[in-house]
């Protein structure tokens, strides 16, 4: 099963991605965590620590390389009926690259960084961000493992990578203006993609008021509230993972219900 | 230009900033090149999704995306036309935000980046809300400010964030300055000085924003509110800084 989390910029897809990851693989699913971020940061909210984080290998610069001697080699334009820009070329399998250019994080989760791009001179940023985010999460191979993509803040990403009926979107917002606009253009997204299943995680909630406005907003849509906690705030100051320093607090456990969503729907299969 | 991590406060600092500029004097287009309609929700003014008539751009093969700004209009009558008056002194324009799969505002990106460079009017100072991320600096728009801000917060992820996009703005030969946001005690100073020095500037953290950005947007923002007050002394550095800097040359 793939599961692409979004939203605004700050609203805590990271910081959901990794609890869900990590609550996921304790309950023993096999989990492959994408962080799309072109500024690695899913490393640090699973447990890895900053500086291993930051030296997470670019795939994104593999591929664009690849691509280049690829269409050197084959001297192809780059309008290319079937091809594209900002399509990595067919090469090597998403599989081995999961294999060779993931690391293990806490709790056996495998992580891999598809945003970053080192050197623009390979290709534009973008497109090579973007374009390896949705090679990975479309082609990587999900039967037995739940695969969680932590897209880029904003819908851009979302568009990019392009889910599908089958898989599985979560839209977190906070309980206010700006959050709540682009959980909205997320949610139409999804639905002109036909996603079948779409929760709203309505994140930093502090009173009813914050609860009555995200609903409000999202008639008829799942959503699962996951409180202010002062802990996951502070674990993000520090660089570690909530689940590492705080993993009986209110919003960690709430976000860690959200296992049962997929528990579900995966043991259907 | 306002960088920096999803969530860090660009639209908001953003908005202060232009009321800050407007407050001196200046008159102000505040210009946002994010997707997402943060810029105009901080300033009170509804997102529009389509605020750019089509006609604006035309199809340009050589152009980024394949499209440019329309030869028949210029930057400042981009401006002008399709700009929203905020109050007297501050214009606020966007090109459009995402509202669908099927996006084509890829389309009028060339055109905002050229309405960028080519907006120069006397007394008009243009401040930018940039996309999330280290992407936008990336497509060589940030040669065209006199300044970049680097919003970062005292958290590994936003310090990490921020250092990225200094290393490519100093690849671009861009000034650039750190401004730590949403501050809360000295130590997240001296966190950011840790990894990029002494900081330009401090906005603290102020819980009026939270509830301005709840209730509605950051224009009536009290004068006296701590953030405010910060931004206001920040809007003069950065005037003195660009000044010397031009100075110079």
């Amino acid at each position: 099963m793939k599961v692409a989390i979004t939203g605004k910029g700050g609203t805590g897809k990271t910081t959901v991605a990794a609890i869900l990851a990590r609550s996921l693989a304790r309950a023993g699913e096999r989990v492959v965590a994408i962080d799309a971020d072109p500024t690695p940061n899913l490393g640090i909210a699973l447990g890895l620590g900053s500086e291993a984080t930051a030296q997470l290998e670019a795939i994104a610069n593999r591929l664009l390389a690849e691509k280049a001697a690829h269409q050197r080699s084959h001297d192809h334009d780059h309008d290319e009926a079937g091809g594209n820009l900002c399509d990595p070329p067919p090469g090597q399998a998403v599989r081995d690259l999961v294999a060779e250019v993931g690391v293990d994080a806490p709790d056996g989760v495998r992580l891999i960084q598809t945003g970053k791009v080192e050197r623009p001179a390979d290709g534009c940023m973008c497109c090579g961000s973007h374009g390896t985010t949705r090679k990975i999460f479309g082609e990587i191979d999900s039967d037995g493992s739940i695969v969680i993509a932590d897209l880029e803040a904003g819908v851009n990403d979302l568009i990019w990578v392009y889910p599908k009926p089958e898989d599985v979107v979560l839209i977190v917002t906070e309980p206010y203006r700006k959050s709540i606009e682009v959980a909205r253009r997320a949610l139409r997204i999804v639905g002109d993609l036909s996603v079948g299943r779409v929760v709203i995680v309505a994140n930093r909630v502090e009173s009813p008021g914050d609860t009555a406005l995200v609903r409000s907003e999202f008639p008829g849509v799942h959503v699962v509230e996951v409180p202010e906690d002062p802990l996951l705030t502070e674990a993000d100051r520090r660089g570690s993972s909530p689940m590492d320093v705080a993993p009986q607090s209110p919003g960690v456990q709430a976000v860690a219900r959200l296992t049962e969503l997929f528990e579900s729907e995966h043991s259907s299969r | 230009m306002v960088a920096g991590k999803g969530g860090v406060g660009k639209s908001a600092t953003s908005a202060l900033l232009a009321r800050a500029f407007a407050a001196m004097g200046f008159n102000v287009l505040a210009l946002d090149l994010d997707s997402n309609p943060g810029l105009a929700i901080s300033l009170g003014v509804p997102p529009d999704d389509n605020p750019v008539p089509p006609d604006v751009i035309e199809e340009a093969p050589d152009a980024a995306y394949g499209w440019a700004l329309s030869s028949a209009y210029g930057a400042g009558d981009v401006v002008d036309r399709c700009g929203v008056d905020v109050s007297p002194r501050i214009r606020f324009l966007s090109f459009g935000n995402i509202t669908q799969a099927r996006n084509n505002l890829r389309r009028f990106v060339p055109a905002s980046w050229q309405v960028l460079r080519d907006f120069q009017r006397d007394g008009w100072v243009t401040v930018v809300d940039l996309e999330a991320g280290p992407t936008t600096p990336f497509e060589g728009i940030a040669r065209t400010a006199s300044i970049v801000l680097i919003l970062v917060e005292a958290t590994p992820a936003s310090i990490l964030a921020a250092r990225r996009i200094a290393s490519i703005l100093e690849h671009e030969e861009t000034d650039f300055v750190a401004v730590v946001s949403k501050g809360v005690r000295d130590s997240d100073v001296d966190r950011v000085a840790e990894d990029l020095g002494p900081p330009f500037a401090v906005i603290p953290w102020d819980a009026n924003i939270r509830r301005a950005e709840k209730e509605g947007s950051l224009v009536d923002l009290h004068e006296e509110a701590p953030a405010m007050q910060s931004v206001k002394d920040l809007a003069c550095l950065i005037e003195r800084r660009v000044l010397l800097r031009e100075t110079v040359g």
